[in-house]
């Protein structure tokens, strides 16, 4: 059995499972009166054991705690299915004690590796070959379309402008999105999701006002490719929507440390499923994203839990201050960490690495912060007296700063009631709206939002 | 360089108002500007420093539960599982109180959720307030749509017996307030509230006068008596039915007199005269006039009276003798339901169980069912014993489906020996007629609804002996409606058992 701390929480756990009936189906079989020839191994780390389903021979349910990867004899397409998610309950909570892996699994084992050395064959194409002929075309006429398509943009930034933002603001949203898709058109993704989101601020000339010019911004930034340094460049490049292949990400120098997950973040659209992971890197104090996405109906990836830790390497993409990276390789399997990564800043200081941060990229959205010794005020009458019921939320901290939560998040109930007044540590993203709070530590229990 | 103001007023008109020579060029401009704005306006967040924190909670001297007990609660929080929403709330009441009842707290974080299904869930409140300990209070302080909890725990916060908390707080306070000083000195909280009396709205006066409830005694009576006459009806209930909990108060002492006008004794029999009419000091003392439920006034004013006399100054004569006398059939239901909504306000087992014994079963069965939770543990498991020896097996279900949680271990462990009895039974011959096999699914259907009632009665303990029957039962290959009751049974049971086992 391993040590106490090794093991995950029931959180991590149920934050694998693609949806909530896999997580309370998953809670009825995390009882030990469902399963019969439970046992752990270290080395590889895994679990395994035999469940009692509705027909007559059990489930037979493996999970590899390094990745994680699953394997069940049940039909279920869900990955994890909920016998793999009660099997982790079980083992988090204790229920489970190191065994010799019987033959089942070591047959799973023996397959997934095999699998595992097709794979590197395949990833180990040699990088450095030049680009086909084919490829250079492609890339050059992408770059036409690119150019024709920032010249567009200028023109009608102009006019914006010119007409007069009053008149704007009374636009529906088919004035913005006939500019965006004929950004998609010129092969301007970045580009094109900018002027849609022009849609929401416009009521408010105020943003609107900044979202254009930061627009405006990223055409002169395209215009002056010449003068400015490499990895500016880089930046300019990736928010206009240039590609970076998986394959060029991780051909970068890779950072290793130790990775923290402090906060992740769904966001569920009718077309496609996006899934924001942040984390905290100990030594380097580096902060990362991992998106992911899925079709909706399909699970998305649930390799990175939240308050857990591994050692490893990421990759980040190519640009100043861009912060989304891909993980190269773990060197550990995933750690239950019960107190929040490294020092925790304080308000001011979170602040200040926000600023650095758009130094860097001023196109930059969102940041993750994780501030310490804070504590959460509601907007009561305390807050302000002429409290409106959409007034925001704070996190005050010990020198009485207060940093404002985003008024459009979930109230954070459930970590105000855990943290009880007291100064507690909170992990968030940080945007122009102020901070969406993901995850806050107490007494050792991490609480998410 | 021009300022943000300045450019954004620009920007709305539009550039072209200006009538630059170059329009192009205006724009071009205006927007660089307004670039180099924005990412400093972005880079320099203005923050507030006069936000006060409040003050935090109490230090807690009781451990949280386990992980897996804290995982059971997220469980029985989630609606759309295998449970009916109203088992849920009876095990989440359970693990609660387990919880309570082990000197451990629930982790805090599932407290917003709990006190927002307290809002509907009235049994749910006393049981959240002991496993949340003193956080519960902290939480309802901070937000008015749990008022309803604030001042239920026994606490000695400062912050919260300060008298300013009186004077200008909100009302959620001001009750919290008065509920926790009622505690340690009812009659200055009582003295606060009359000063205070003149100047509250009506609104006001029907949330705080309700607090009075806690630590209420005889010096109340005055300030209560005083109530009774004022302008808002609901008031003037409360103040009744407060009034009427006070042993010996002067309303006590006037219903009793009018419920002794009504029943007079004569020989082996009983005379029965409603009240002729709501008289001004009847409709004072909370009788409302016009009949609800449909029923005639003279026996709706009969009904009111006798609910809210004390049983215990009415006769000399003992419940038992008191039932037994002779009463007209016209007025006597009424007497007997009035009787009982006395008992069960008062918590009158003798009344109670002397009661139960002449309101006839089934016609009232909403009554009985009221009737019975004030009847102590050994008379409820006297009479399912009795009700298990000597009757058919859907009469027995019925008196053991009245019985209220939990049941004891004695009454739960003779109605599982019987239950095996008559599962292991055989059913109908296959040429029964149609009376025997409609006989036969009626006995199926009465266990079927007293295992969602015992499954939730019985003492958890007895889950191995449940899952042994059902193991036994198994191999007698019955069918399905004779298997699926006991299963369930010994399903919630063993749920319970191992919910009991997490905390202890």
């Amino acid at each position: 059995m391993p040590d106490e701390s090794e093991r995950w929480s029931a959180t991590q756990v149920l934050a694998l499972a693609p949806d909530p009936s896999s997580q309370r189906a998953a809670r009825t079989l995390g009882t030990p009166g469902r399963w019969r020839q439970t046992g752990y191994d270290a080395e590889p780390p895994s679990l395994w054991g035999l469940c009692q389903g509705s027909g007559k021979t059990p489930y037979q349910t493996c999970v590899d705690l390094a990745e994680p990867a699953y394997r069940c004899s049940c039909p279920s397409r869900k990955l994890p299915c909920k016998h793999a998610l009660g099997l982790l309950l079980l083992w988090s909570d204790g229920y489970v004690s190191d065994a010799e892996a019987p033959e089942w699994v070591a047959q799973w084992r023996a397959e997934r590796e095999s699998r595992r050395q097709r794979a590197d064959v395949r990833a180990k194409r040699d990088p450095d070959a030049p680009p086909s002929a084919a490829s250079i075309k492609t890339q050059a006429r992408r770059a036409e379309r690119i150019d024709a398509g920032v010249d567009e943009l200028e023109r009608w930034l102009n006019d914006q402008v010119r007409q007069g933002l009053a008149a704007a603001t009374r636009l529906g949203y088919a004035h913005w999105d006939a500019m965006a898709a004929r950004l998609v058109d010129a092969q301007a993704p970045g580009l094109a999701s900018g002027v849609r989101r022009l849609a929401s601020v416009a009521s408010t000339p105020e943003r609107l006002l900044t979202e254009l010019s930061l627009l405006r911004l990223m055409v002169s930034g395209y215009r002056r490719r010449d003068e400015m340094p490499a990895d500016l460049v880089e930046t300019v490049d990736a928010r206009i929507g240039f590609p970076t292949t998986t394959d060029e990400v991780l051909a970068r120098d890779p950072v290793p440390d130790e990775w923290t997950v402090i906060g992740t973040r769904d966001e569920l659209d009718e077309r496609l499923n996006l899934r924001r992971v942040w984390l905290r890197g100990t030594q380097t104090g580096r902060d990362a994203l991992v998106l992911s996405f899925a079709r909706p109906g399909t699970p998305l990836p649930a390799d990175l839990v939240l308050g857990t830790s591994f050692d490893g390497d990421l990759c980040f993409f190519p640009g100043q201050g861009n912060l989304r990276a891909l993980v190269r390789s773990r060197h550990s399997e995933p750690r239950s960490v019960r107190e929040p990564p490294g020092p925790s800043a304080t308000v001011g200081e979170a602040l200040d690495r926000y600023a650095d941060a758009l130094a860097a990229d001023p196109w930059q959205e969102r940041v993750p912060m994780l501030v310490g010794g804070v504590a959460f005020v509601p907007a009561g009458p305390a807050a302000a007296p002429d409290a409106r019921h959409d007034a925001p939320w704070h996190l005050v901290d010990r020198e009485g700063v207060a940093l404002p939560l985003n008024p459009w998040s979930r109230r954070p109930w459930r970590m105000l009631a855990a943290a009880g007044g007291a100064p507690v540590t909170v992990a968030g993203e940080w945007s122009v709206d102020g901070l969406r709070p993901l995850a806050t530590w107490v007494e050792g229990r991490l609480v998410p939002e | 360089m021009t300022t943000w103001p300045d450019l954004l007023a620009t920007a709305l008109l539009g550039t072209d108002r200006r009538g630059h020579a170059r329009p192009e060029e205006a724009a071009t401009e205006l927007l660089d500007e307004a670039a180099a704005w924005s990412v400093y306006r972005r880079a320099g967040t203005v923050v507030r420093t006069d936000i006060p924190a409040p003050p935090p909670s109490p230090d807690e001297h009781r451990d949280v539960v386990v992980p897996v007990a804290a995982r059971r609660l997220a469980g029985l929080m989630e609606p759309g599982g295998p449970l009916e929403h109203g088992q849920r709330m009876v095990l989440l009441a359970e693990w609660l109180t387990l919880v309570a009842a082990h000197g451990q707290r629930m982790p805090p974080e599932y407290l917003p959720d709990l006190l927002d299904l307290g809002r509907t869930q009235p049994d749910l409140r006393a049981p959240i307030a002991a496993a949340g300990g003193a956080r519960v209070d902290w939480l309802a302080a901070q937000n008015p749509d749990w008022s309803s909890f604030a001042g239920t725990h026994q606490q000695t916060d400062e912050d919260i017996t300060e008298e300013r908390d009186w004077l200008g707080a909100d009302r959620a306070r001001r009750v919290a307030f008065l509920r926790t000083r009622r505690r340690s000195e009812p009659d200055a909280a009582r003295v606060l509230l009359e000063q205070d009396w003149p100047r509250l709205d009506s609104d006001e006066r029907i949330e705080l006068i309700g607090a009075l409830a806690v630590g209420l005694s005889g010096s109340d009576e005055a300030f209560l008596e005083r109530a009774l006459d004022d302008r808002r009806a609901e008031v003037r209930q409360s103040a009744a039915d407060l009034l009427g909990r006070v042993p010996g108060s002067a309303l006590n002492g006037r219903m009793t007199a009018r419920a002794r006008a009504c029943l007079r004794r004569s020989g082996d029999s009983l005379e029965i005269t409603p009240p002729t009419e709501c008289d001004q000091s009847m409709r004072r003392d909370g009788i409302a006039v016009k009949p609800q439920y449909g029923s005639g006034e003279r026996a709706w004013w009969l009904h009111e009276v006798l609910a809210r006399t004390p049983l215990a100054d009415l006769t000399p004569l003992s419940p038992v003798d008191f039932l037994g006398l002779e009463m007209t059939p016209e007025w006597k239901a009424t007497v007997l339901d009035g009787l009982a909504r006395a008992a069960i306000t008062q918590k009158d087992p003798q009344w109670a169980v002397a009661l139960l014994d002449v309101v006839p079963g089934t016609a009232t069965a909403n009554l009985t069912t009221a009737l019975y939770p004030v009847v102590p543990p050994d008379e409820l498991t006297r009479r399912g014993l009795a009700a298990i020896a000597g009757r058919p097996t859907e009469d027995w279900v019925a008196v053991l489906l009245q019985i209220p949680r939990p049941w004891t271990l004695e009454l739960a462990q003779a109605a599982l020996d019987a239950w095996v009895t008559v599962a292991l039974s055989p059913g109908p011959p296959a040429d029964a007629g149609p009376a025997q096999v409609a006989a036969d699914r009626r006995v199926s259907r009465a266990l079927d609804h007293l295992s969602r009632h015992a499954g939730l009665a019985m003492p958890p303990a007895l889950a191995p002996s449940a899952s042994a029957i059902v193991d036994r039962v198994r191999e007698a290959a019955l069918p399905d409606a004779r298997m699926e009751p006991l299963i369930w049974l010994a399903g919630m049971l063993l749920f319970r058992h191992q919910m009991t086992q997490e905390i202890a």
